[in-house]
């Protein structure tokens, strides 16, 4: 450390002080920037020297470094103190010898040089249009405007809205910037349009524009493309904010001609209908009534007023209110709704009218005049119902009274009326929500009662209905097994047919009957002797199966025919009872 | 003897039955000429009123009006004749406060409708656009709509129940039931409508010019907006002394205390 220290020394003894300007690039475009560098070797720690004023130029300090060197054995060390260089024109940017005084030496610089040439050329980056429909228009016509910045290489940002200079033009509504693509020749372009609407305000020939777009562009630099780690990260370009200018449009702006103007017109431009509607139109004196008017159709709704309602139609009116709902983005096109309270001063108002709206159809260059038909009103009142002064109370004697005074308090009542205590609306009270709720309640617990109570019926239904299936079942089977001869079974399916129809009859559990049957409950209500007689033989024939199988084809088939008589007869005597 | 003790009993059975008679008759008159009574001392005091009011006395003619009012009671002409005298003695905001009362007591009342649009006018809160669904929900009171129906809902079930219960009431009444019905139903929305539109409206007005609404209901919290005298606003929740409404032109809203306003209430 000693010896490193002794060199050091020694080496700084023998090594002469130098002070050198140096910049880089030599030459830049204009817009682009150069670093100037102030290098002191063997001068020790030296501060950063403040620079004078220089010429066609803004120079900002940016920073400063140390170099240790040894080349053949002899070492060196070195400041250097860096300047960004921003020149303002096309030109030369001179920067002079520069004096400093180190260790009581006084140092003077190499001046440099920095040639700017021309800068960068912006057409072959973008341009920016104004648009206009038309070259002409009238005076308060609104038309809508588009600004256009067209560009080959995408910039980082845009301005969020265009600067356009104009004379004589208002701004009423702006739109939402869109972003696009368009072909222009084999070009495609971006596009960025900025949709206006203007009014003239005034007539001659008025300039529009330029409009300029701010922009923030990468370019390509050649004072930094140099970096290697910038163009390893891709940041091989340098952020230029750059202006774009279109140029300036003429329009024609013409005021619509005296010769031929309505007397109402009040310098609507546009495409206009109109629709007038009063509500309520069933009304007593003094009652207001509201009459709206709707103007649709295209043009400048912001300055459209309707003609005043005229005094002495009837009516007293109040101060009226609008409201504009646009159907397009700039509001060119819409429903413009027009509101206003009168209140009829005397039961012989029949209709509400209201005085004609004109307008300059630009399109059409000619005057147009929409006069509505009057809305029928039914005013009901008499002298006495009319709005009076207080105090003033008509007679029956005076002679009609002059125009009612619409904005003065009625005569005060001469009776108090029925007095009633203060409470809440019956709606909002819970008993009364109880009770509207009652009803309903009451009938769907009357609907389910209903339909549990007739559930068991349904059910006896169902028996009923297996029982005739199982009685047919069996005598559908019975010819069968009579022509098989198989007795055992005949004899069953038959008895099955005779209980399952007998309980069908009389009620009761089939299987439980016995011949006693037709005595008690068959003959003595009335039963055909013949077929109970079949009843009694049937019973008899199942009796003796009982105890003898053997029967022969012809006997079954007797039973059978005795079956299908008493079932028969079982079913017209049901059906008597 | 016994006959003639008989004949004593009698007689003091039928005195008894007399005595009782005269006294409910005397009940029944007391009871009955009570509120007759009341009635023509209200009629007199809003005679006396309504003269003060004539001669220009209309802080004294508000006073006696607010004497009949006392008792709890009110009518629809008091109300009326009260906001005048308000007004003339230059309280707009109670004016309005006792037009609106009117107004709901009696929604008939053409005379109070248009009292009320001139007063709003004046006091420059402008008229109440009006169309045709409001003059038909105008034409029976809040608790008229109320009690219409009800009738017709009750109507309209208990003819389904009777045709529930009997199939021969049912056929008979098929007709009856479905008009019952959809008049039920056409009754029920109009209250619905009715009771949607008093809920838009104003529930109190403002007594002084800018009474600061605050952001809490404290006397500490920060005034956030500042109402005109006479401003209607409505009652959107009550915490103590303090109500939290809203400006019904702006929708803002925040607390005042109940002082500051004057409520229309019925």
């Amino acid at each position: 450390m000693l010896v490193l220290a002794l060199v050091t020394c020694g080496f700084r003894i023998v090594a002469a002080p130098s002070f050198t300007a140096r910049i880089e690039p030599e030459s830049v475009a204009a817009g682009e920037s150069a670093t100037l560098q102030l290098v002191f070797t063997d001068c020790g720690r030296v501060g950063a020297p403040q620079l004078p004023p220089i010429a066609n130029a803004t120079i900002q300090f940016s920073g400063s470094s140390q170099q240790y060197s040894i080349v053949n054995g002899s070492s060196s060390s070195s400041v250097v103190h860096q300047y960004a260089v921003q020149p303002n024109a096309a030109g030369t940017v001179e920067i002079p010898g520069l004096a400093v005084e180190v260790d009581g030496k006084r140092l003077v610089s190499n001046p440099v040089t920095l040639r700017v040439g021309k800068g960068l050329d912006l057409s072959e980056i973008g341009f920016v249009k104004v648009v206009t429909p038309k070259p002409d228009c009238y005076l308060g016509e609104t038309f809508p405007v588009d600004v256009k910045f067209y560009f080959r290489q995408s910039p980082q940002d845009v301005a969020a809205n265009p600067v356009l200079r104009m004379d004589g033009f208002t701004i009423d509504q702006q739109g939402k910037r869109q972003s696009g693509q368009e072909r222009i020749g084999a070009d495609i372009y971006g596009v960025v349009t900025w949709k206006l609407s203007l009014t003239p305000v005034k007539t001659g020939e008025l300039p529009l524009g330029p409009a300029e777009v701010e922009t923030l562009f990468v370019l390509q630099s050649r004072s930094r493309n140099r970096d290697p780690f910038a163009r390893f990260f891709g940041n091989s370009g340098e952020q230029r904010r750059l202006t774009f200018a279109s140029e300036t449009n003429t329009i024609r702006v013409l005021a619509p001609p005296a010769a031929g103007r309505p007397p109402g017109f009040n310098g609507a431009v546009g495409r206009f209908t109109l629709d007038l509607t009063a509500s309520p139109t069933n009304v007593s004196v003094g009652d207001p009534v509201t009459v709206r008017m709707k103007v649709r159709g295209h043009g400048n709704f912001r300055a459209l007023r309707l003609p005043d309602f005229p005094p002495g139609e009837g009516f007293q009116s109040y101060a009226g209110t609008n409201s504009f709902e646009p159907t397009d983005e700039l509001g060119l096109e819409g429903v413009k709704t027009f509101e206003q309270v009168l209140v009829p001063e005397h039961g012989d108002v029949t209709e509400v009218a209201w005085p004609p709206f004109s307008f300059w159809n630009p399109d059409a260059k000619r005057y147009e005049t929409l006069d509505e038909r009057p809305v029928p009103l039914n005013v009901r009142g008499s002298l006495a119902a009319q709005v009076q002064p207080v105090g003033n109370i008509p007679s029956a004697s005076s002679s009609p009274a002059p125009r009612p005074v619409a904005n003065e308090f009625r005569p005060l009542a001469t009776r108090i009326g029925a007095l009633s205590g203060p409470g809440a609306p019956v709606v909002h009270r819970p008993w009364f929500i109880g009770l509207l709720a009652l009803p309903p309640t009451a009938y769907l617990a009357l609907v389910v009662a209903l339909r549990i109570r007739s559930r068991p019926r349904d059910m006896s239904r169902t028996l009923r209905q297996r029982q005739e299936q199982g009685a047919a079942e069996a005598l559908r089977s019975l010819s069968a097994l009579a022509r098989a001869g198989d007795a055992e079974a005949f004899c069953s399916a038959l008895n099955r047919a005779v209980q399952e129809r007998l309980a069908l009859t009389l009620g009761g559990q089939a299987g439980a009957f016995t011949a006693d049957v037709v005595e008690t409950r068959l003959v003595r209500h009335g039963f055909p002797d013949e077929d109970a007689e079949r009843l009694r033989r049937i019973f008899a024939a199942l009796d003796l199966a009982r105890y003898s199988r053997n029967a022969t084809g012809s006997e079954l088939e007797s039973l059978r025919t005795d079956a299908e008589a008493v079932d028969a007869a079982l079913r017209r005597w049901e059906g008597k009872r | 003897m016994g006959g003639k003790a008989m004949n004593d009993r009698k007689t003091h059975a039928c005195d008894r039955f007399t005595s009782l008679i005269a006294a409910l008759l005397f009940a029944w008159c007391c009871i009955g000429m009570a509120p007759m009574a009341r009635a023509a001392d209200a009629d007199a005091l809003f005679e006396s009123a309504n003269r003060l009011l004539a001669q220009g006395k209309a802080a004294e003619a508000s006073k006696a009006y607010e004497q009949i009012a006392a008792a709890g009671r009110t009518s629809p002409a008091l109300e009326r004749n009260w906001a005048q005298a308000c007004y003339q003695s230059g309280r707009p905001g109670p004016a309005l406060a006792h037009l609106r009362r009117a107004a709901r007591l009696d929604p008939r009342d053409a005379d109070v409708r248009a009292d009320l649009a001139v007063l709003r006018t004046k006091i420059g809160n402008g008229l109440e656009s009006s169309d045709d669904a409001a003059a038909v929900l105008r034409v029976l009171k809040l608790d008229e709509w109320s009690w219409l129906a009800l009738g017709a809902v009750w109507i309209w079930c208990g003819m389904l129940a009777a045709g529930r219960v009997s199939p021969a009431a049912r056929a008979s009444l098929r007709g009856f039931t479905t008009g019952a019905g959809a008049v039920a139903i056409v009754l029920s929305a109009l209250l619905f409508a009715a009771a949607k539109q008093r809920a838009g409206e104003p529930d109190a007005v403002v007594l002084a010019p800018d009474t600061p609404v605050r952001q809490s209901p404290l006397d500490e919290a920060k005034a956030i907006f500042a109402v005109p005298a006479a401003a209607e606003l409505r009652v959107r929740d009550t915490k103590g002394t303090w109500l939290m409404v809203e400006e019904t032109a702006t929708q803002r809203y925040g607390w005042l205390k109940q002082s500051e306003v004057l409520r229309i209430g019925y």
